[in-house]
């Protein structure tokens, strides 16, 4: 036997005496169960929400929200409103203008059914800049193969704040497409054939609305002038979904929001388990801004904060330039042609099918007849265009 | 002359959607001059002092950025990018050292030794684990990152006393570092790049004592060692940004309070040593995962406090007889017999904790090394007498 033999020999040996097992940290029960708080007054006459729930242990991660609680909102002049339990965990109260004026600061008293008190720091809101353009530009991102990249539209926006006191905002936007079934419900068979006159097309269109999860920030504090240009937003390219094929349209809120609020914000992107394996990223105790009064040894956990806010919608049709080849839901088949139609079980009923352009017989998945089937409604939205 | 090569991050395997992260090289230029003194003030007491100084270039090839003075060190905020040819002085680190010791002989069994020294460090390891990991990252200073400057001041008891055949000494410590690089919290250590971004400067402060007994030339002799070691670290800039956990002080990585190591031998014979060796040390510090809890629907993974928690403690027992081959002197080869018995209370010591999600539920998991008793046998040759070397 060779020395290095001998030397894999005396490794494999170690390594075979090695163990990975499961291990049970021994963590404080208390910090299992905290109290998660967010919420936010912003200028906008209107509902303003707060949400409590508690966390729950790794093992088990599920939304436990915290009912039956007080929930106020007060300001520095004086003024209380308390909430009232729209949902599970969900509090809300309609403010009138007069009460949401920029230079008022807010915090937010909770006292939970057991008797204790959630209090957060003041807040204040500060005036913010209206919402200057939203638009794409195009972009190839690598991908893990180094000779592909994908191309897709990367939304950016222009901040211009010059003149006023806000440094720190923060975007939220909500998309909505609309997308189409490819064909018509025309023929079907259910273990009769059938054909529909005229042809059915009230599930051929549908719109998805959707909340882009993907959390943006920034500060211009210490910029020489106070603005960003060509901020960027979210990245949508033409592989990976189908919001490019007919109409796309974002809904962007801009908020400006005060320094506290804008770091919890950041760290809570940094933070998103989307990005990145636990492993490969250094761990981050997100501090918020509330304080349990009753048991202060007992973290709260979440914001509560002031903004302004500024929101305008967009829409963006034909992309120049972006090739759209997405994985589409819609399969075409042949009928077998030895079982025929006695292949399908009733379980399958009705199966659709249509006539090619050559006057042959395609059997169409579900998918491709009804939108819905592909997370979309088809009540269109009130401010869609056409 | 350094020369580091950081790296690729790279997919494994076909199935990995990983996008490949060039971490790049570096390289960089250490100088110095040092003078020194030495004064015996009187035949018991003498003083040595020196003076180093150093000089630290970090050379291209390389891209450096600025960033916007006062903003968060982030890609959001780059001011202006600086390219570097091959050879060329990314930046110019002038440091001076002082360093001072009085050694002082109480008597003929005894010495005090006191000592001030400065230090400047142009490399780094990286690291949020509590072992050396794949991602465990050696880091030159650059154009934005420092060299960390430590000074420590420390005082030494030693004392000898023949006649018992014990030797014991006692030392104590005290070293401040400033602008050591900590990974900021949230830093993304394999997917970007640009280490001034995840990298924050901090203060640590290191202290503690280091306890030496020994005894030998005696049929019981052997030693023990106790350390009491600390390491915290505190970064708590003006803004929220520049601050680590909040700003509060945390322990470093490798901050271990108490290591206790024995040898003892007890010889019956010239022939025949029974042996014990005891291993015993804190566990090191870690950040767990404690809860998870949803923003806007997002999940969002609650983490203790940095290095809140500690692995389980490491403690070991080693047992041995060793059966020497008869003492002639005259011999061509002396052999000897060994039987040892190493984990003799087959402890897993975890060596790393780590932490993967797996289907959406965090699980955590203890990586051990020789986790069972192993028994060995050993059966030594050597040239010469049982005495010889």
């Amino acid at each position: 036997m060779h020395l290095t033999d001998k030397i894999y020999l005396f490794i494999l040996l170690i390594f075979s005496s090695s163990c990975i097992k499961q291990f049970t940290p021994v963590i404080d029960e208390n910090v299992a169960a905290k109290f998660v708080v967010t919420g936010r007054v912003t200028d906008a006459e209107g509902w303003q929400e707060v949400n409590v729930s508690f966390s729950s242990p790794i093992e088990a991660p599920e939304y436990i929200p915290a009912t039956g609680c007080q929930v106020k909102i007060k300001d520095d002049k004086g003024n209380t409103f308390s909430l009232e339990e729209e949902l599970p965990g969900n509090y809300r109260v309609w403010m009138a203008k007069d009460y949401l004026v920029p230079g008022t600061s807010y915090k937010l008293e909770i006292l939970t059914p057991n008797n204790e008190k959630i209090e957060s720091t003041y807040d204040r809101m500060i005036q913010g800049p209206s919402l200057d353009s939203v638009y794409y530009v195009l972009k190839d991102i690598p991908t893990y193969e180094p000779s592909i990249n994908i191309r897709g539209a990367q939304f950016c926006i222009d901040l211009n704040a010059e003149g006023l006191e806000s440094r720190y905002f923060k975007w939220e936007i909500l998309e909505t497409w609309e997308y189409h079934a490819e064909h018509k419900k025309e023929f079907y068979y259910d273990g009769d054939w059938h054909e529909i006159i005229p042809p059915d097309s009230a599930t051929k269109i549908c719109w998805i609305t959707r909340s882009v999860k993907n959390i943006y920030t920034v500060s211009t504090n210490n910029f020489t002038r106070n603005a960003y240009k060509q901020f960027p937003l979210q990245f949508v390219d033409g592989i990976n979904s189908n919001r490019f094929e007919i109409l796309y349209s974002i809904l962007v809120t801009q908020f400006a929001v005060s320094e506290g609020a804008y770091s919890y914000w950041d760290q809570v992107r940094i933070n998103s388990t989307e990005q990145g394996g636990l492993y490969e990223k250094q761990p981050l105790d997100i501090k918020g801004n509330l304080t349990n009064i009753s048991n202060p040894q007992n973290e709260v956990l979440g914001y509560f904060y002031a903004a302004t806010g500024s929101t305008r919608r967009f829409f963006y049709k034909d992309i120049k330039d972006l090739e759209l080849n997405y994985l589409r839901p819609c399969v075409v088949s042949v009928l077998d042609p030895y079982g025929g139609w006695k292949d399908f079980d009733k379980i399958e009923y009705p199966v659709y099918y249509f006539y090619n352009e050559e006057g042959k017989l395609r059997i169409l998945s579900t998918e491709c007849v009804d939108c819905r089937l592909s997370d979309g409604v088809t009540t269109k939205p009130d401010f869609w265009p056409y | 002359m350094y020369k580091l090569d950081r790296g690729t991050v790279e997919p494994y395997g076909d199935e990995s959607i990983r996008i490949p992260v060039v971490h790049g090289k570096e390289q960089g230029l250490e100088s110095a001059i040092y003078l020194s003194d030495s004064y015996d003030v009187d035949p018991l007491i003498n003083i040595t002092a020196g003076f180093r100084m150093n000089l630290f270039n970090p050379l291209g090839p390389g891209k450096a950025y600025s960033y916007i003075p006062g903003a968060p060190r982030d890609v959001r905020y780059i001011q202006d990018s600086l390219e570097f040819g091959e050879g060329k002085i990314l930046k110019w680190y002038f440091e001076p050292d002082l360093r001072a010791a009085v050694n002082i002989i109480t008597d003929e069994n005894g010495t005090v030794k006191i000592a001030f020294n400065q230090m400047h460090q142009n490399m780094f390891v990286l690291n949020n684990t509590i072992a050396l990991a794949p991602n465990s990252q050696w880091k030159l200073a650059d154009y934005s990152i420092k060299p960390a400057r430590s000074s420590q001041v420390s005082a030494g008891f030693f004392r000898t006393l023949p006649k018992q055949g014990w030797e014991t000494s006692i030392e104590f410590y005290y070293k401040r570092t400033v602008r050591y690089p900590e990974f900021i919290d949230g830093a993304d250590f394999l997917n970007n790049p640009l280490v001034e971004t995840t990298v924050l400067p901090g203060k640590q402060d290191a202290y503690g004592l280091e306890f030496l007994l020994r005894r030998s030339g005696r049929r019981l002799e052997g030693w023990l060692s106790y350390t009491y070691a600390r390491s915290i670290v505190k970064v708590n800039g003006d803004h929220t940004w520049e601050r680590i956990n909040n700003g509060l002080a945390f322990p470093a990585n490798y901050d271990i309070p108490h290591v206790l190591n024995t040898v003892v031998n007890y010889h019956f014979s010239r022939r025949v040593t029974a042996s014990g060796v005891m291993s015993y040390q804190t566990g090191k510090p870690v950040t767990y995962p404690v809860s998870i809890y949803y923003v806007n629907e997002i999940p969002q993974v609650d983490y203790s406090k940095r290095n809140e928690y500690r692995i389980p403690d490491y403690f070991r027992i080693d047992l041995s007889l060793t059966l020497e081959g008869n003492l002639r002197r005259k011999k061509l080869i002396h052999n000897s017999l060994s039987l040892s018995l190493y984990n003799v209370t087959g402890r897993e010591n975890p060596y790393s904790v780590y932490f993967k999600s797996e289907y959406g539920i965090i699980r955590s998991y203890q990586y051990s090394v020789i986790g069972v008793p192993v028994f060995t046998l050993t059966w030594l040759f050597k040239l010469g007498n049982y005495a010889s070397d």
